[in-house]
């Protein structure tokens, strides 16, 4: 399994650069760190975009979708040519919404701190169904993200499953130092919460099994790089919504070809 | 004593209970507001209580209204806006979702509190919003009509509904669509008080008093009110007064000049609203509040 996810997210990876190339605008850095977290998601057991009655999901970091339509192409859930269409009409963008790829979708997104609070309300419409979301590490900043974190614990909702992707960036400033995050604060809430390589598929698919069998809701600390696999862009604040050079990306493009 | 007599929250409210009770799609939503009439339901597993956390609270009603629930939210109507607008207007409004608003305490209905609590901003910011119907409620009957239709109400939709017994126009017929109505007609059609919300009761009273001269229209629904009508009336009278409990920016006064833009009214018009600044005096009555602050039927009165 580990073989195969390590082939699929170097695809993934590729088709995200080709969408760059195509002059689709994304954010670099900040889809690369999460890459191989929502590989695995989609890519596993764990969430079947396919299927009618899934488990919800949020990708609250909205500037992130050019890896989450990757997917969608790589498993053929759209194809590349319905893909640029909506692109021409203008209507897929920098940012995700529910009205095109409504099966596929599942929340507008663009401002942040809002998907676990509606994660809460997407819990409680389906109690049988583990609801997941990944935020950004920048995000948890927000007040909402703690509003809905205490409500969670206190209420004891316990099926939703919060990934944050820590890489270390937000778009403007390192932020190595997360006191809530450094400190932990979270384990004094009622979540089962569990720190991992973001980048190691085992590891990421072992903690979605333990948070799918989990009776308390989840948190997911994954420690991840910042353009992680773009060379130039790893872990370079200048690419965390800076585009690289196009002669840059034909470089990754023909190593991932290779590889 | 007629079955609309008593607090208007009471009627509104006991309507929402009953329709609770019977549709287990609804879900009941505060921000550690109480209200009398739903303290039975609190420990029901479909009534939220989400504290004092504004933005979590709309955030969780968005979710279930995805998933084809029917929240109703209440809470005060200052924090239910100001507090948590963005999600009001990013996870409710832009997934246009079936998400009813309940917004207690509004005008200057919690006089003592100061501005924080003083609701005369919230209409304009709320129809700021482009997915959000509003309706203000003027009187017990209104408040009968609305709740009892609250679940065929479609589409996001802020309601605000005020406090005590304002049962005074219990045979007026309120038509939801057309979103306003002539609630105290004079012989002559001299002179129109537009007014909404509380203040319907005071513009009626002093036009009951005033010799057949005046006429009283509330304008309840801000979005969808039939406008070609409202113009119509409009432009029946003489004189024109918009009378408004909220401010000159923040409520009514704006909505009726797109309408009377749009349609190319010119037409000669008076007006008394609330200041646009916050007010930052404390007052244990609202009827004093009112008066001092230059809104009362005496102020009124010298408009006509």
């Amino acid at each position: 399994m580990e073989k195969n996810f390590k082939i699929i997210s170097s695809e993934i990876r590729l088709q995200f650069l080709k969408l760059i190339l195509d002059k689709n605008k994304y954010h670099l850095g900040g889809s690369a760190s999460c890459l191989d977290l929502l590989t695995v998601l989609f890519f596993g057991k764990y969430i079947n975009l396919k299927k009618k009655n899934r488990s919800p999901f949020i990708l609250s970091k909205g500037h992130a979708l050019g890896v989450f339509y990757s997917i969608l192409l790589k498993q053929r859930i759209i194809s590349i040519k319905k893909f640029n269409l909506l692109k021409k009409k203008t209507l897929l963008g920098g940012q995700l919404d529910t009205f095109n790829l409504t099966k596929h979708v599942d929340w507008n997104t663009g401002s942040l701190g809002h998907s676990i609070g509606v994660c809460i309300g997407f819990a409680i419409a389906n109690p049988k169904k583990k609801v997941w979301t990944i935020v950004g590490d920048a995000e948890i900043d927000e007040g909402s993200v703690w509003e809905a974190l205490f409500f969670i614990s206190e209420k004891k909702i316990d099926n939703i499953i919060i990934i944050i992707d820590r890489n270390r960036l937000s778009a403007s400033s390192y932020i190595e130092k997360k006191e809530v995050l450094d400190n932990n604060i979270l384990n004094q809430l009622r979540f089962s919460v569990t720190k991992i390589n973001g980048h190691d598929h085992r590891s990421i698919a072992k903690c979605y099994d333990q948070a799918i069998k989990s009776k308390k809701s989840s948190i997911i600390i994954a420690n991840t790089i910042k353009g992680k696999g773009f060379g130039i862009a790893e872990n370079n604040i200048k690419y965390s919504h800076e585009a690289i050079k196009n002669s840059e990306i034909s470089e990754l493009i023909k190593y991932y070809e290779q590889t | 004593m007629n079955k609309l007599d008593g607090d208007v929250r009471d009627i509104f409210f006991n309507n929402i209970k009953k329709i609770f009770i019977k549709n287990n799609k609804n879900f009941i939503l505060t921000n550690d507001s109480d209200v009398f009439a739903l303290k039975s339901l609190r420990n029901n597993k479909r009534f939220i209580d989400a504290g004092v956390a504004e933005q979590n609270l709309i955030n969780i009603s968005a979710g279930l209204a995805k998933f084809g629930k029917l929240p109703i939210v209440y809470g005060f109507c200052s924090f239910l806006t100001f507090r948590c607008y963005e999600q009001l207007r990013f996870n409710i409004a832009s997934h246009n979702l079936n998400v009813k608003i309940i917004g207690i305490g509004p005008g200057f209905s919690f006089p003592y509190d100061g501005p924080t609590h003083h609701g005369t901003q919230d209409i304009y910011l709320m129809y700021l919003i482009p997915e959000i119907e509003i309706y203000n409620i003027s009187d017990n009957n209104l408040a009968n009509e609305v709740s009892k239709k609250i679940n065929k109400i479609k589409g996001p939709t802020y309601i605000r509904i005020d406090k005590g017994n304002l049962n005074y126009n219990q045979n007026i017929k309120y038509n939801l669509d057309k979103g306003y109505e002539i609630i105290f007609k004079s012989k002559k059609q001299n002179i129109l008080i537009i007014t909404s919300g509380f203040f319907c009761k005071y513009a009626t009273e002093l036009a009951s008093s005033n010799n057949n001269n005046v006429s009283v229209l509330n304008l309840f629904k801000f979005k969808n009110f039939n406008k070609k009508g409202f113009i119509k009336i409009i432009k029946q009278y003489k004189k024109i007064i918009i009378y408004d409990e909220s401010s000159e920016s923040g409520g009514i006064l704006p909505i009726i000049n797109n309408s009377l833009l749009k349609y190319k009214v010119n037409k000669k018009i008076e007006i008394l609203t609330s200041p646009d600044k916050q007010i930052f005096n404390y007052y244990q009555d609202r009827d004093l509040m009112i008066s001092k602050s230059g809104l009362g039927k005496r102020n009124l009165n010298k408009l006509l």
